[in-house]
């Protein structure tokens, strides 16, 4: 099977917030399955299935997208490629602060991406990325929250994971002219919590 | 009839009062402003108690949309 071709249907905001890489790893390698047994107790399981299928309706979205755009077959996953830093870093999280973490910072940037695809793109892109967009904007609500109440999160930890993530979450974002939504948002939700967003 | 006080200082309080009178919004598509607005808006609102501070607008809309 030859691999589609979606290179002459992305721009600056589609290609970070449909990046094949991602939907490869998400969609067809199984690669954040593993997040379903994340949640700590039986209400964050639950959460953590919602993320996770959100997360998998999000790919499907974006994949459906891009190959009917590129005349492409939606079953016929992209080329194996790298996965952009931030986006691996989400992919990568082990526990449940670590996927908190992601979701406020990585997780935001894939919400303001998708709301801006919803927003500028035609009445296609608008039914496949509304709701995703609101989705990722949910997740990172819960993130703030869970990382705010520290009940089942680890202060130092998520630290460190924001230390990895927040400065790769700027690199997807640079040229897209969402950086300084994204930020703007996170900002104050992290001198919030306590932590300088310049110093993390 | 007693008239429950709501204000920013109880999040499980406004979260409660917020969904009674709002059950078809979708919190996560609100800004801070329009947020605030619906608060403002409810029966027994009290701008006399503590402001949202930083933070408070995300952990209402995650408590709103997640029951959380």
């Amino acid at each position: 099977m030859t691999e589609p071709d979606t290179t002459g249907v992305l721009d600056s905001v589609t290609s970070p917030a449909l990046n094949e890489g991602w939907i490869r790893a998400v969609l067809f390698d199984h690669a954040i399955d593993d997040w379903v047994d994340l949640g700590p107790d039986p209400i964050r399981r639950r959460h953590a299935g919602q993320i996770y299928a959100d997360h998998v309706g999000a790919a499907y979205a974006a994949w459906k997208w891009l190959s009917d755009r590129a005349g492409a077959d939606v079953d016929i996953p992209p080329a194996d490629q790298a996965v952009p830093d931030a986006l691996a870093l989400e992919i990568g999280a082990g526990d449940w602060t670590e996927l908190m973490a992601a979701l406020l910072t990585v997780g935001r940037a894939q919400a303001v991406l998708f709301a801006e695809l919803a927003a500028g793109g035609d009445e296609a892109a608008r039914r496949a990325f509304d709701r995703v967009g609101r989705d990722c904007a949910g997740h990172a609500a819960l993130a703030f929250l869970e990382l705010r109440r520290g009940t089942f999160t680890d202060r130092d930890r998520a630290v460190a994971a924001l230390r990895r993530m927040v400065p790769a979450t700027a690199a997807l974002l640079a040229g897209t002219g969402a950086d300084s939504r994204w930020s703007g948002r996170l900002e104050p939700l992290l001198a919030a919590l306590g932590w300088d967003l310049t110093k993390v | 009839m007693s008239t429950t006080t709501i204000n920013w200082g109880d999040l499980d309080v406004l979260v409660d009062a917020l969904r009674a009178a709002h059950p078809r919004v979708d919190p996560r598509a609100l800004e801070d402003a329009e947020l605030g607005a619906l608060v403002e808006g409810l029966e027994g609102y009290s701008a006399s108690g503590p402001a949202a501070g930083p933070g408070d607008y995300e952990a209402l809309r995650a408590m709103w949309h997640w029951g959380a």
